[in-house]
């Protein structure tokens, strides 16, 4: 199996052809808080994401099991989730595995990066292939002048 | 089968029982239920940031009391209430046109005013 490709977005839509839709890919994340109100730096915001990610099989990949393990990473380096999906690759078209997560990692701004490769058979088949969403944090517009500052004459 | 702690929605494998206590937040069947809703329990363990209890369970690798209670259905319960907006990097788009020269000369030909015409 050969890596083709890998997005995270808010959502991907499948339709009964099999059809896949990516809607609003996402590289940056923006989470805006009152200022009264403190993010834990394990807080998660009940916010469904999915990972997408294609690979190309070669001839001998056809009827073999495949394990996609997907890593999410904190900021500060530290794992907060661990996903495997398991799928039979049924001919030798492209294969496109699609995550569905339910929780969005807010507590701490950074990088969030998002570790997958596939396994065969108890051992790593692919490459490792990594992507990863900035996440900042800000203060909700209205607690506080969202008007842009005037600019210098 | 799974059966979720009322208070802060830890999965148990088997039914709970009076006495048994929820190794997530500590809720005592039958005892710290008795006079105070679950609610109440949820309310006064998120206040306190929401802490594994149990010394003896293990927590569990990748724990997070906040994704389990998002999990139970109790999303409101978070103390956290933010807004996520997703921010788009900058694009190109190209638009390029398959038809051949001539035909869009042709198509401009139409459309051009002979000379002298009011």
């Amino acid at each position: 199996m050969k890596f083709l490709g890998l997005c995270i977005c808010e959502k991907v839509i499948v339709d009964k052809q099999g059809v896949h839709t990516l809607v609003n890919l996402m590289f940056n994340a923006e989470i805006q808080r009152p200022p009264d109100q403190q993010i834990p730096p394990n807080a998660v915001a009940p916010n469904q994401w999915f990972i997408y990610t294609m690979w190309t099989p070669s001839t001998e990949d056809v009827g073999r099991k495949f394990e996609q393990v997907f890593k999410i990473y904190w900021p500060d380096g530290e794992e907060f989730s661990e996903q495997r999906l398991e799928f039979t690759q049924p001919d030798s078209s492209v294969q496109q595995v699609t995550l569905s997560i339910f929780g969005f990692p807010i507590g701490q701004a950074g990088k969030l990066r998002i570790v997958t490769w596939l396994d065969h058979a108890g051992h790593r088949l692919s490459e490792l292939v990594e992507t990863g969403i900035n996440v900042k944090h800000s203060l909700q517009a209205n607690s506080r002048s969202s008007a842009p500052a005037p600019a210098k004459a | 089968m799974i059966y979720p702690c009322p208070t802060c929605g830890y999965p148990f494998k088997e039914p709970f029982e009076d006495s048994d206590i929820c190794p997530s937040c500590g809720t005592q069947f039958g005892y710290s239920d008795s006079g105070r809703t679950y609610l109440e329990l949820r309310e006064s363990w998120v206040r306190l940031g929401a802490p594994w209890h149990s010394r003896v369970v293990a927590k569990p690798r990748g724990w997070n009391p906040w994704l389990q209670l998002i999990d139970a259905g109790y999303k409101y319960a978070l103390p956290f209430k933010v807004h996520l907006l997703i921010q788009q990097p900058s694009g190109t788009e190209g638009l390029v046109s398959l038809a051949p020269p001539f035909y869009l000369t042709g198509t401009l030909a139409k459309f051009q005013v002979a000379p002298g015409t009011p």
